[in-house]
Protein backbone atom coordinates (compact mmCIF):
# COMPACT_ATOMS: atom_id res chain seq x y z
CA UNK A 1 0.00 0.00 0.00
CA UNK A 2 1.31 3.39 -0.92
CA UNK A 3 2.44 5.73 1.77
CA UNK A 4 2.36 3.35 4.68
CA UNK A 5 5.72 4.72 5.71
CA UNK A 6 4.98 8.28 4.78
CA UNK A 7 6.12 10.25 7.82
CA UNK A 8 3.92 13.19 6.90
CA UNK A 9 0.70 11.28 7.35
CA UNK A 10 -0.84 9.49 10.26
CA UNK A 11 -1.37 5.80 9.90
CA UNK A 12 -5.11 6.27 9.55
CA UNK A 13 -5.50 7.94 6.22
CA UNK A 14 -6.85 10.48 5.46
CA UNK A 15 -4.92 12.76 7.78
CA UNK A 16 -7.08 14.18 10.53
CA UNK A 17 -7.54 17.91 10.98
CA UNK A 18 -4.77 18.24 13.55
CA UNK A 19 -2.28 16.61 11.19
CA UNK A 20 -3.28 18.83 8.29
CA UNK A 21 -3.11 21.97 10.42
CA UNK A 22 0.29 20.97 11.76
CA UNK A 23 1.50 20.40 8.22
CA UNK A 24 0.12 23.75 7.10
CA UNK A 25 2.51 25.56 9.43
CA UNK A 26 5.37 24.81 7.05
CA UNK A 27 3.21 24.37 3.94
CA UNK A 28 0.52 27.02 4.10
CA UNK A 29 -1.34 25.69 1.05
CA UNK A 30 -2.21 22.52 2.94
CA UNK A 31 -4.71 24.55 4.95
CA UNK A 32 -7.04 24.61 1.95
CA UNK A 33 -8.03 21.07 2.88
CA UNK A 34 -9.47 22.37 6.16
CA UNK A 35 -11.67 24.71 4.16
CA UNK A 36 -12.81 21.87 1.93
CA UNK A 37 -13.75 19.74 4.89
CA UNK A 38 -15.61 22.24 7.03
CA UNK A 39 -16.69 25.26 4.98
CA UNK A 40 -20.11 23.81 4.23
CA UNK A 41 -21.19 23.29 7.83
CA UNK A 42 -19.75 26.60 8.96
CA UNK A 43 -21.65 28.23 6.08
CA UNK A 44 -24.86 26.50 7.07
CA UNK A 45 -24.50 27.59 10.67
CA UNK A 46 -23.70 31.18 9.76
CA UNK A 47 -26.58 31.20 7.26
CA UNK A 48 -28.96 30.04 9.93
CA UNK A 49 -28.00 32.90 12.16
CA UNK A 50 -27.40 35.70 9.66
CA UNK A 51 -28.74 34.69 6.26
CA UNK A 52 -26.78 33.59 3.23
CA UNK A 53 -25.61 37.06 2.23
CA UNK A 54 -23.61 37.74 5.39
CA UNK A 55 -22.74 34.09 5.91
CA UNK A 56 -20.25 33.82 3.09
CA UNK A 57 -18.27 36.74 4.51
CA UNK A 58 -18.34 35.04 7.89
CA UNK A 59 -16.98 31.84 6.32
CA UNK A 60 -14.16 33.71 4.61
CA UNK A 61 -13.32 35.67 7.76
CA UNK A 62 -13.45 32.52 9.85
CA UNK A 63 -11.06 30.46 7.75
CA UNK A 64 -8.70 33.37 7.17
CA UNK A 65 -8.56 34.03 10.92
CA UNK A 66 -8.13 30.33 11.62
CA UNK A 67 -5.30 30.14 9.09
CA UNK A 68 -3.53 33.08 10.71
CA UNK A 69 -3.62 31.55 14.18
CA UNK A 70 -2.97 27.97 13.05
CA UNK A 71 0.37 28.00 14.90
CA UNK A 72 -1.57 28.16 18.15
CA UNK A 73 -3.91 25.29 17.34
CA UNK A 74 -3.77 22.56 19.97
CA UNK A 75 -3.04 19.47 17.92
CA UNK A 76 -4.30 17.19 20.67
CA UNK A 77 -7.76 18.08 19.32
CA UNK A 78 -7.96 15.88 16.24
CA UNK A 79 -11.23 17.42 15.06
CA UNK A 80 -11.04 21.13 14.23
CA UNK A 81 -14.81 21.72 14.34
CA UNK A 82 -15.02 23.18 17.87
CA UNK A 83 -12.12 25.51 17.11
CA UNK A 84 -13.63 26.62 13.80
CA UNK A 85 -17.10 27.09 15.29
CA UNK A 86 -15.54 29.16 18.05
CA UNK A 87 -13.89 31.48 15.54
CA UNK A 88 -17.09 31.57 13.49
CA UNK A 89 -18.98 32.54 16.63
CA UNK A 90 -16.71 35.55 17.08
CA UNK A 91 -17.28 36.55 13.46
CA UNK A 92 -21.04 36.11 13.78
CA UNK A 93 -20.88 38.18 16.96
CA UNK A 94 -19.65 41.13 14.94
CA UNK A 95 -23.03 41.10 13.21
CA UNK A 96 -24.95 40.96 16.47
CA UNK A 97 -27.17 43.90 15.62
CA UNK A 98 -28.13 42.45 12.25
CA UNK A 99 -28.86 39.07 13.80
CA UNK A 100 -31.14 40.53 16.46
CA UNK A 101 -32.82 42.77 13.90
CA UNK A 102 -33.69 39.68 11.84
CA UNK A 103 -35.17 37.89 14.86
CA UNK A 104 -37.23 40.95 15.71
CA UNK A 105 -38.47 41.29 12.17
CA UNK A 106 -39.51 37.64 12.20
CA UNK A 107 -41.23 38.03 15.55
CA UNK A 108 -43.06 41.11 14.35
CA UNK A 109 -44.13 40.03 10.89
CA UNK A 110 -43.92 36.23 10.79
CA UNK A 111 -41.72 36.50 7.71
CA UNK A 112 -38.16 35.35 8.27
CA UNK A 113 -35.66 37.62 6.54
CA UNK A 114 -33.12 34.80 6.67
CA UNK A 115 -35.26 32.38 4.67
CA UNK A 116 -37.17 32.57 1.46
CA UNK A 117 -40.63 31.46 2.47
CA UNK A 118 -41.12 27.77 1.68
CA UNK A 119 -44.29 26.78 -0.08
CA UNK A 120 -45.98 25.10 2.86
CA UNK A 121 -49.71 24.78 3.03
CA UNK A 122 -51.42 27.75 4.56
CA UNK A 123 -52.47 26.17 7.87
CA UNK A 124 -49.10 24.75 8.86
CA UNK A 125 -47.47 27.95 7.85
CA UNK A 126 -49.72 29.89 10.16
CA UNK A 127 -49.14 27.50 13.06
CA UNK A 128 -45.40 27.32 12.45
CA UNK A 129 -45.29 31.03 12.07
CA UNK A 130 -46.75 31.61 15.50
CA UNK A 131 -44.15 29.42 17.17
CA UNK A 132 -41.39 30.79 15.04
CA UNK A 133 -42.31 34.34 15.95
CA UNK A 134 -42.27 33.42 19.60
CA UNK A 135 -38.91 31.73 19.44
CA UNK A 136 -37.42 34.53 17.41
CA UNK A 137 -38.55 37.00 20.01
CA UNK A 138 -36.99 34.85 22.73
CA UNK A 139 -33.70 34.59 20.83
CA UNK A 140 -33.65 38.33 20.37
CA UNK A 141 -34.02 38.75 24.10
CA UNK A 142 -31.11 36.52 25.10
CA UNK A 143 -27.72 37.86 26.01
CA UNK A 144 -25.17 37.40 23.23
CA UNK A 145 -23.19 34.86 25.27
CA UNK A 146 -26.30 32.81 26.04
CA UNK A 147 -27.41 32.90 22.41
CA UNK A 148 -23.99 31.77 21.17
CA UNK A 149 -24.00 28.89 23.60
CA UNK A 150 -27.57 27.80 22.89
CA UNK A 151 -27.20 27.84 19.12
CA UNK A 152 -23.79 26.12 19.08
CA UNK A 153 -25.46 23.22 20.85
CA UNK A 154 -28.89 23.23 19.23
CA UNK A 155 -28.03 24.35 15.70
CA UNK A 156 -24.36 23.49 15.20
CA UNK A 157 -24.91 20.32 17.26
CA UNK A 158 -21.73 20.63 19.26
CA UNK A 159 -21.54 18.66 22.50
CA UNK A 160 -21.26 20.59 25.76
CA UNK A 161 -17.54 19.84 25.82
CA UNK A 162 -17.09 21.01 22.25
CA UNK A 163 -19.06 24.18 22.92
CA UNK A 164 -16.81 24.82 25.93
CA UNK A 165 -13.75 24.51 23.68
CA UNK A 166 -15.34 26.73 21.05
CA UNK A 167 -16.27 29.45 23.52
CA UNK A 168 -13.20 28.97 25.73
CA UNK A 169 -15.27 28.73 28.88
CA UNK A 170 -15.56 25.91 31.41
CA UNK A 171 -18.14 23.29 30.60
CA UNK A 172 -20.03 24.30 33.73
CA UNK A 173 -20.51 27.73 32.23
CA UNK A 174 -21.88 26.15 29.06
CA UNK A 175 -24.36 24.20 31.18
CA UNK A 176 -25.57 27.20 33.17
CA UNK A 177 -25.90 29.37 30.07
CA UNK A 178 -27.87 26.65 28.35
CA UNK A 179 -30.16 26.18 31.30
CA UNK A 180 -30.93 29.86 31.41
CA UNK A 181 -31.40 30.22 27.66
CA UNK A 182 -33.57 27.15 27.30
CA UNK A 183 -35.75 28.15 30.22
CA UNK A 184 -36.43 31.49 28.57
CA UNK A 185 -37.34 29.89 25.27
CA UNK A 186 -39.62 27.36 26.99
CA UNK A 187 -41.32 30.04 29.01
CA UNK A 188 -41.91 32.04 25.89
CA UNK A 189 -43.46 29.10 24.11
CA UNK A 190 -45.54 27.91 27.03
CA UNK A 191 -46.83 31.25 28.19
CA UNK A 192 -48.76 34.01 26.53
CA UNK A 193 -45.86 35.07 24.35
CA UNK A 194 -45.09 38.14 26.43
CA UNK A 195 -42.06 38.94 24.32
CA UNK A 196 -44.04 38.72 21.14
CA UNK A 197 -46.66 41.09 22.45
CA UNK A 198 -43.91 43.38 23.66
CA UNK A 199 -42.49 43.41 20.19
CA UNK A 200 -45.91 44.11 18.73
CA UNK A 201 -46.52 46.95 21.09
CA UNK A 202 -43.21 48.44 20.13
CA UNK A 203 -43.91 48.34 16.45
CA UNK B 1 -24.16 12.45 24.18
CA UNK B 2 -25.04 15.78 25.67
CA UNK B 3 -25.48 16.35 29.34
CA UNK B 4 -29.06 15.53 30.19
CA UNK B 5 -29.23 17.75 33.24
CA UNK B 6 -31.47 20.74 32.88
CA UNK B 7 -34.21 21.49 30.42
CA UNK B 8 -33.82 20.44 26.80
CA UNK B 9 -34.52 22.89 24.05
CA UNK B 10 -37.95 22.65 22.51
CA UNK B 11 -38.08 20.97 19.15
CA UNK B 12 -39.38 24.18 17.63
CA UNK B 13 -36.08 25.85 18.39
CA UNK B 14 -33.97 23.03 17.05
CA UNK B 15 -36.07 22.97 13.89
CA UNK B 16 -35.99 26.70 13.33
CA UNK B 17 -34.35 27.46 9.98
CA UNK B 18 -33.31 23.82 9.79
CA UNK B 19 -34.07 23.88 6.09
CA UNK B 20 -31.13 26.25 5.59
CA UNK B 21 -28.32 24.49 3.75
CA UNK B 22 -24.65 25.29 3.53
CA UNK B 23 -23.02 25.78 0.17
CA UNK B 24 -20.40 23.36 -1.07
CA UNK B 25 -16.77 24.55 -0.82
CA UNK B 26 -16.50 25.13 -4.55
CA UNK B 27 -19.58 27.37 -4.42
CA UNK B 28 -18.02 29.58 -1.77
CA UNK B 29 -15.64 31.33 -4.16
CA UNK B 30 -15.54 34.64 -2.31
CA UNK B 31 -14.82 33.00 1.04
CA UNK B 32 -12.22 30.71 -0.44
CA UNK B 33 -10.59 33.68 -2.18
CA UNK B 34 -10.14 35.36 1.19
CA UNK B 35 -8.40 32.29 2.55
CA UNK B 36 -6.24 31.81 -0.54
CA UNK B 37 -5.11 35.42 -0.37
CA UNK B 38 -4.00 34.77 3.21
CA UNK B 39 -2.23 31.59 2.19
CA UNK B 40 -0.42 33.38 -0.58
CA UNK B 41 0.70 36.13 1.75
CA UNK B 42 2.09 33.48 4.10
CA UNK B 43 3.94 31.85 1.24
CA UNK B 44 5.48 35.19 0.43
CA UNK B 45 6.71 35.32 4.01
CA UNK B 46 8.28 31.90 3.64
CA UNK B 47 9.77 32.60 0.21
CA UNK B 48 9.96 36.39 -0.14
CA UNK B 49 9.75 37.90 -3.57
CA UNK B 50 7.87 35.02 -5.13
CA UNK B 51 4.67 35.73 -6.91
CA UNK B 52 3.59 32.17 -6.86
CA UNK B 53 3.41 28.92 -5.06
CA UNK B 54 6.70 27.55 -3.93
CA UNK B 55 6.92 24.54 -6.18
CA UNK B 56 9.95 22.91 -4.66
CA UNK B 57 12.75 22.97 -7.16
CA UNK B 58 10.36 23.83 -9.95
CA UNK B 59 9.26 27.03 -8.33
CA UNK B 60 8.14 29.45 -10.95
CA UNK B 61 9.91 32.78 -10.82
CA UNK B 62 7.18 34.83 -12.47
CA UNK B 63 3.48 34.77 -12.86
CA UNK B 64 0.40 34.22 -10.83
CA UNK B 65 0.21 31.18 -8.63
CA UNK B 66 -0.97 28.01 -10.24
CA UNK B 67 -4.00 28.29 -8.08
CA UNK B 68 -5.37 31.68 -8.91
CA UNK B 69 -7.91 33.80 -7.15
CA UNK B 70 -10.08 33.89 -10.24
CA UNK B 71 -12.11 31.02 -8.92
CA UNK B 72 -11.73 28.36 -11.53
CA UNK B 73 -11.97 25.13 -9.64
CA UNK B 74 -9.17 23.29 -11.33
CA UNK B 75 -6.74 26.10 -10.89
CA UNK B 76 -7.53 26.67 -7.29
CA UNK B 77 -7.80 24.08 -4.60
CA UNK B 78 -6.71 21.13 -6.62
CA UNK B 79 -3.50 22.90 -7.44
CA UNK B 80 -2.98 24.17 -3.98
CA UNK B 81 -2.88 20.54 -3.10
CA UNK B 82 -0.52 19.91 -5.96
CA UNK B 83 1.87 22.45 -4.61
CA UNK B 84 1.60 20.95 -1.16
CA UNK B 85 2.37 17.56 -2.51
CA UNK B 86 5.43 18.69 -4.39
CA UNK B 87 6.86 20.47 -1.41
CA UNK B 88 6.07 17.56 0.83
CA UNK B 89 7.80 15.26 -1.59
CA UNK B 90 10.91 17.29 -1.53
CA UNK B 91 10.94 17.50 2.24
CA UNK B 92 10.79 13.75 2.28
CA UNK B 93 13.58 13.53 -0.21
CA UNK B 94 15.85 15.64 1.94
CA UNK B 95 15.75 13.21 4.80
CA UNK B 96 19.30 11.90 5.09
CA UNK B 97 19.77 8.46 3.73
CA UNK B 98 16.69 8.43 1.54
CA UNK B 99 17.19 6.63 -1.72
CA UNK B 100 17.93 8.18 -5.05
CA UNK B 101 15.13 8.51 -7.52
CA UNK B 102 14.59 6.02 -10.26
CA UNK B 103 13.80 7.97 -13.38
CA UNK B 104 10.62 6.96 -15.14
CA UNK B 105 10.78 6.50 -18.88
CA UNK B 106 7.88 8.85 -19.48
CA UNK B 107 6.07 11.58 -17.60
CA UNK B 108 3.96 9.96 -14.96
CA UNK B 109 3.58 6.74 -16.87
CA UNK B 110 5.86 4.61 -14.88
CA UNK B 111 4.01 1.39 -14.30
CA UNK B 112 5.94 0.25 -11.27
CA UNK B 113 4.16 0.61 -7.96
CA UNK B 114 0.98 -0.46 -9.68
CA UNK B 115 2.35 -3.98 -9.89
CA UNK B 116 4.73 -4.28 -12.79
CA UNK B 117 8.18 -2.82 -12.69
CA UNK B 118 8.85 -3.12 -16.38
CA UNK B 119 11.19 -0.51 -17.74
CA UNK B 120 11.71 -1.97 -21.14
CA UNK B 121 9.13 0.05 -23.03
CA UNK B 122 11.33 3.05 -23.60
CA UNK B 123 14.64 1.32 -23.55
CA UNK B 124 16.11 2.35 -20.25
CA UNK B 125 19.32 0.44 -20.54
CA UNK B 126 21.14 2.65 -18.12
CA UNK B 127 23.47 0.05 -16.76
CA UNK B 128 26.99 0.38 -18.05
CA UNK B 129 26.65 4.06 -18.81
CA UNK B 130 27.23 5.25 -15.27
CA UNK B 131 30.71 6.47 -15.99
CA UNK B 132 29.37 9.93 -16.73
CA UNK B 133 29.40 12.27 -13.79
CA UNK B 134 27.06 15.17 -13.17
CA UNK B 135 30.06 17.49 -13.19
CA UNK B 136 31.01 16.25 -16.66
CA UNK B 137 27.48 16.79 -18.04
CA UNK B 138 27.30 20.26 -16.51
CA UNK B 139 30.75 21.09 -17.86
CA UNK B 140 29.60 20.16 -21.37
CA UNK B 141 26.48 22.26 -20.86
CA UNK B 142 28.63 25.20 -19.75
CA UNK B 143 30.83 24.94 -22.82
CA UNK B 144 27.79 24.76 -25.08
CA UNK B 145 26.22 27.77 -23.41
CA UNK B 146 29.40 29.82 -23.63
CA UNK B 147 29.67 29.11 -27.35
CA UNK B 148 26.07 30.06 -28.04
CA UNK B 149 24.91 33.45 -29.20
CA UNK B 150 21.85 35.15 -27.84
CA UNK B 151 20.16 38.43 -28.66
CA UNK B 152 20.71 41.24 -26.19
CA UNK B 153 17.43 42.92 -25.34
CA UNK B 154 17.01 46.65 -24.82
CA UNK B 155 15.09 48.21 -21.94
CA UNK B 156 11.41 48.34 -22.82
CA UNK B 157 11.52 45.05 -24.67
CA UNK B 158 10.25 41.67 -23.52
CA UNK B 159 11.66 38.19 -23.15
CA UNK B 160 9.28 35.73 -24.78
CA UNK B 161 9.45 32.06 -23.78
CA UNK B 162 7.16 29.20 -24.71
CA UNK B 163 7.14 25.98 -22.78
CA UNK B 164 5.15 22.88 -21.95
CA UNK B 165 4.56 21.77 -18.40
CA UNK B 166 3.19 18.73 -16.64
CA UNK B 167 2.55 18.83 -12.92
CA UNK B 168 1.17 16.27 -10.56
CA UNK B 169 -2.19 17.50 -9.37
CA UNK B 170 -3.46 16.14 -6.08
CA UNK B 171 -6.99 16.42 -4.83
CA UNK B 172 -7.33 16.10 -1.08
CA UNK B 173 -10.52 14.35 -0.11
CA UNK B 174 -11.91 12.48 2.83
CA UNK B 175 -11.64 9.24 0.88
CA UNK B 176 -7.89 9.77 0.48
CA UNK B 177 -5.75 11.86 -1.81
CA UNK B 178 -6.01 11.27 -5.54
CA UNK B 179 -3.56 12.34 -8.19
CA UNK B 180 -3.38 12.87 -11.91
CA UNK B 181 -1.23 14.88 -14.30
CA UNK B 182 -2.17 18.46 -15.11
CA UNK B 183 -0.74 19.59 -18.46
CA UNK B 184 -0.38 23.02 -19.99
CA UNK B 185 1.33 24.98 -22.70
CA UNK B 186 2.64 28.34 -21.56
CA UNK B 187 3.67 31.49 -23.37
CA UNK B 188 5.18 34.24 -21.27
CA UNK B 189 6.23 37.78 -22.07
CA UNK B 190 8.36 39.34 -19.34
CA UNK B 191 9.47 42.93 -19.24
CA UNK B 192 13.27 43.02 -19.55
CA UNK B 193 13.67 45.33 -16.56
CA UNK B 194 10.39 44.52 -14.85
CA UNK B 195 9.14 48.07 -15.29
CA UNK B 196 6.20 47.13 -17.48
CA UNK B 197 3.48 44.60 -16.99
CA UNK B 198 4.03 41.31 -18.75
CA UNK B 199 1.65 38.71 -20.08
CA UNK B 200 1.15 35.01 -19.60
CA UNK B 201 -1.00 32.61 -21.55
CA UNK B 202 -1.79 29.20 -20.13
CA UNK B 203 -3.48 26.66 -22.37
CA UNK B 204 -4.76 23.67 -20.48
CA UNK B 205 -4.55 20.24 -22.04
CA UNK B 206 -6.66 17.31 -20.94
CA UNK B 207 -5.60 15.87 -17.62
CA UNK B 208 -3.74 12.62 -17.86
CA UNK B 209 -4.56 9.57 -15.82
CA UNK B 210 -1.88 7.87 -13.74
CA UNK B 211 -1.81 4.08 -13.89
CA UNK B 212 -2.62 3.88 -10.19
CA UNK B 213 -4.87 6.94 -10.06
CA UNK B 214 -8.50 7.78 -10.77
CA UNK B 215 -9.90 9.00 -14.06
CA UNK B 216 -9.11 12.72 -13.89
CA UNK B 217 -11.78 15.39 -14.20
CA UNK B 218 -12.39 17.10 -17.53
CA UNK B 219 -11.00 20.62 -17.91
CA UNK B 220 -13.42 23.12 -16.49
CA UNK B 221 -13.58 26.79 -17.29
CA UNK B 222 -11.77 28.47 -20.12
CA UNK B 223 -8.98 26.22 -21.43
CA UNK B 224 -6.91 29.20 -22.63
CA UNK B 225 -6.29 31.92 -20.08
CA UNK B 226 -4.47 35.21 -20.42
CA UNK B 227 -3.11 36.80 -17.29
CA UNK B 228 -1.40 40.12 -16.87
CA UNK B 229 1.87 39.94 -14.95
CA UNK B 230 2.50 42.88 -12.65
CA UNK B 231 5.44 45.20 -13.08
CA UNK B 232 8.07 44.50 -10.44
CA UNK B 233 10.45 47.39 -10.81
CA UNK B 234 10.56 51.18 -10.87
CA UNK B 235 12.68 53.54 -13.00
CA UNK B 236 16.02 54.21 -11.35
CA UNK B 237 15.68 51.36 -8.88
CA UNK B 238 17.77 48.18 -8.96
CA UNK B 239 16.05 45.46 -11.02
CA UNK B 240 14.23 42.77 -9.09
CA UNK B 241 15.31 39.15 -8.95
CA UNK B 242 13.55 37.24 -11.68
CA UNK B 243 14.12 39.83 -14.40
CA UNK B 244 16.59 39.69 -17.27
CA UNK B 245 18.05 43.00 -16.09
CA UNK B 246 18.80 41.44 -12.71
CA UNK B 247 20.69 38.58 -14.34
CA UNK B 248 22.98 41.08 -16.07
CA UNK B 249 24.10 42.34 -12.65
CA UNK B 250 25.43 38.93 -11.55
CA UNK B 251 29.10 37.95 -11.82
CA UNK B 252 29.93 35.59 -14.68
CA UNK B 253 33.04 34.25 -13.00
CA UNK B 254 31.97 30.84 -11.61
CA UNK B 255 33.78 31.30 -8.28
CA UNK B 256 32.29 34.71 -7.61
CA UNK B 257 28.88 33.57 -8.84
CA UNK B 258 29.00 30.57 -6.52
CA UNK B 259 29.76 32.83 -3.57
CA UNK B 260 26.89 35.12 -4.53
CA UNK B 261 24.42 32.24 -4.92
CA UNK B 262 25.28 30.74 -1.54
CA UNK B 263 25.08 34.14 0.12
CA UNK B 264 21.69 34.98 -1.43
CA UNK B 265 19.43 31.96 -0.95
CA UNK B 266 15.99 32.53 -2.38
CA UNK B 267 14.24 29.95 -0.24
CA UNK B 268 14.62 27.77 2.77
CA UNK B 269 16.08 24.48 1.59
CA UNK B 270 19.28 23.14 3.01
CA UNK B 271 22.07 25.29 1.49
CA UNK B 272 23.31 22.99 -1.28
CA UNK B 273 19.75 22.14 -2.28
CA UNK B 274 18.79 25.79 -2.17
CA UNK B 275 21.69 26.67 -4.48
CA UNK B 276 20.67 23.89 -6.88
CA UNK B 277 17.08 25.06 -6.74
CA UNK B 278 17.96 28.73 -7.22
CA UNK B 279 20.02 27.92 -10.30
CA UNK B 280 16.98 26.17 -11.75
CA UNK B 281 14.89 29.23 -10.96
CA UNK B 282 17.27 31.51 -12.81
CA UNK B 283 17.28 29.32 -15.91
CA UNK B 284 13.52 28.79 -16.09
CA UNK B 285 11.38 30.67 -18.63
CA UNK B 286 14.23 33.05 -19.32
CA UNK B 287 16.70 34.01 -22.00
CA UNK B 288 19.86 33.78 -19.92
CA UNK B 289 22.93 35.68 -21.17
CA UNK B 290 25.34 33.01 -22.50
CA UNK B 291 28.25 33.81 -20.18
CA UNK B 292 25.98 33.73 -17.16
CA UNK B 293 24.34 30.48 -18.27
CA UNK B 294 27.79 28.93 -18.59
CA UNK B 295 28.74 30.14 -15.12
CA UNK B 296 25.48 28.83 -13.63
CA UNK B 297 26.20 25.36 -15.01
CA UNK B 298 29.78 25.50 -13.70
CA UNK B 299 28.48 26.43 -10.24
CA UNK B 300 25.94 23.60 -10.39
CA UNK B 301 28.81 21.24 -11.17
CA UNK B 302 30.38 22.11 -7.82
CA UNK B 303 27.28 21.30 -5.78
CA UNK B 304 27.67 17.91 -4.11
CA UNK B 305 25.07 15.19 -4.36
CA UNK B 306 24.03 15.35 -8.01
CA UNK B 307 23.65 12.21 -10.10
CA UNK B 308 23.29 11.49 -13.81
CA UNK B 309 20.14 10.15 -15.48
CA UNK B 310 21.19 9.02 -18.96
CA UNK B 311 17.66 8.42 -20.23
CA UNK B 312 15.61 11.40 -19.10
CA UNK B 313 12.60 12.73 -21.01
CA UNK B 314 11.23 16.26 -21.02
CA UNK B 315 7.58 17.31 -21.02
CA UNK B 316 7.19 16.95 -24.78
CA UNK B 317 8.87 13.55 -24.96
CA UNK B 318 12.33 14.61 -26.11
CA UNK B 319 14.91 12.34 -24.62
CA UNK B 320 17.95 13.76 -22.97
CA UNK B 321 20.54 13.34 -20.33
CA UNK B 322 19.76 14.81 -16.93
CA UNK B 323 21.57 15.79 -13.79
CA UNK B 324 19.49 15.24 -10.69
CA UNK B 325 19.70 16.24 -7.07
CA UNK B 326 17.07 14.98 -4.63
CA UNK B 327 14.69 14.35 -7.48
CA UNK B 328 15.17 17.79 -9.10
CA UNK B 329 16.51 17.45 -12.63
CA UNK B 330 18.00 19.62 -15.34
CA UNK B 331 17.57 17.89 -18.71
CA UNK B 332 19.97 18.48 -21.62
CA UNK B 333 19.99 17.54 -25.26
CA UNK B 334 22.43 14.59 -25.32
CA UNK B 335 24.25 15.88 -28.43
CA UNK B 336 24.20 19.68 -28.11
CA UNK B 337 23.97 19.90 -24.30
CA UNK B 338 21.38 22.63 -24.58
CA UNK B 339 18.95 22.79 -21.66
CA UNK B 340 15.66 21.30 -22.90
CA UNK B 341 13.65 21.16 -19.70
CA UNK B 342 13.39 20.25 -16.07
CA UNK B 343 11.93 17.40 -14.13
CA UNK B 344 11.05 16.52 -10.56
CA UNK B 345 10.19 13.08 -9.23
CA UNK B 346 9.12 11.65 -5.93
CA UNK B 347 12.11 10.13 -4.20
CA UNK B 348 9.81 8.13 -1.97
CA UNK B 349 6.27 6.78 -2.19
CA UNK B 350 3.65 9.28 -1.02
CA UNK B 351 0.10 8.24 -0.16
CA UNK B 352 -2.37 9.23 -2.83
CA UNK B 353 0.36 10.44 -5.18
CA UNK B 354 2.41 7.51 -6.28
CA UNK B 355 5.47 5.40 -5.80
CA UNK B 356 9.04 6.65 -5.80
CA UNK B 357 9.93 7.83 -9.28
CA UNK B 358 6.52 9.34 -9.97
CA UNK B 359 6.96 12.47 -12.06
CA UNK B 360 5.63 15.40 -10.08
CA UNK B 361 6.84 18.06 -12.48
CA UNK B 362 8.13 18.03 -16.02
CA UNK B 363 8.79 20.95 -18.32
CA UNK B 364 10.10 21.61 -21.79
CA UNK B 365 11.44 25.01 -22.76
CA UNK B 366 10.67 25.48 -26.44
CA UNK B 367 11.37 28.97 -27.72
CA UNK B 368 13.09 31.95 -26.13
CA UNK B 369 13.48 35.25 -27.94
CA UNK B 370 13.37 39.01 -27.58
CA UNK B 371 10.25 40.84 -28.72
CA UNK B 372 9.42 44.53 -28.72
CA UNK B 373 5.79 44.44 -27.75
CA UNK B 374 3.11 42.37 -26.12
CA UNK B 375 0.61 40.57 -28.35
CA UNK B 376 -2.59 42.46 -29.02
CA UNK B 377 -5.06 40.72 -26.75
CA UNK B 378 -8.39 42.40 -25.93
CA UNK B 379 -8.34 43.62 -22.34
CA UNK B 380 -11.58 41.82 -21.63
CA UNK B 381 -9.83 38.51 -22.16
CA UNK B 382 -7.01 39.18 -19.69
CA UNK B 383 -7.20 38.41 -16.00
CA UNK B 384 -5.85 41.35 -14.06
CA UNK B 385 -2.63 40.79 -12.20
CA UNK B 386 -2.43 40.67 -8.44
CA UNK B 387 -0.03 42.92 -6.62
CA UNK B 388 2.88 44.54 -8.36
CA UNK B 389 4.54 47.84 -7.65
CA UNK B 390 3.39 51.40 -8.01
CA UNK B 391 6.21 53.82 -8.65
Amino acid sequence: MLGRDDPLLEADSPADDATVIARSRAEPEAFAAIFDRHATEIHRYASRRLGAALAEDVVGETFLAAFRVRARYDVTYRDARPWLFGIATNMIGRHRQAEVRFYRALARTGADPVIESPADDVLSRVVAAAQRRTIAAALAGLSTADRHTLLLVDWAELSYDQAAVALRVPVGTVRSRLNRARRKVREALGGVNPMLSTEERES
Amino acid sequence: MNDLAGPQSPEELRDMRAQVTGSRPEELGRARGMLLAGIRAAQEDIAPGRAGVRLATLRRPVGPPLWSLSGRPLRSLVLVAAAAAVVAALVVSLVPGSGTAARPPHAGQRPSGAGSSSTGASGTGSSGTRTLTAAYILGRAASAAAAATAPVPRPGQYIYVSSATTYLSVEISKAGDQAWLYRTSRQIWQSVDGQQAGLLQIVQHPNQKLPWGPTPPAISGNPADWTSLPATGCPGAAPQRGTYAFLTTLPTDPGRLRTWIYQHPDGEFQRDMEAWSDIGDMLREMLVPPKLAAALFRVAATIPGATVLPDAVNAVGQSGVAVSRSGAELIFNPRTYQLIGEGAVLTKAVAGQGPAGTVIASTAQQQARVVSSLPDIPKSQIDPSQGGVSC
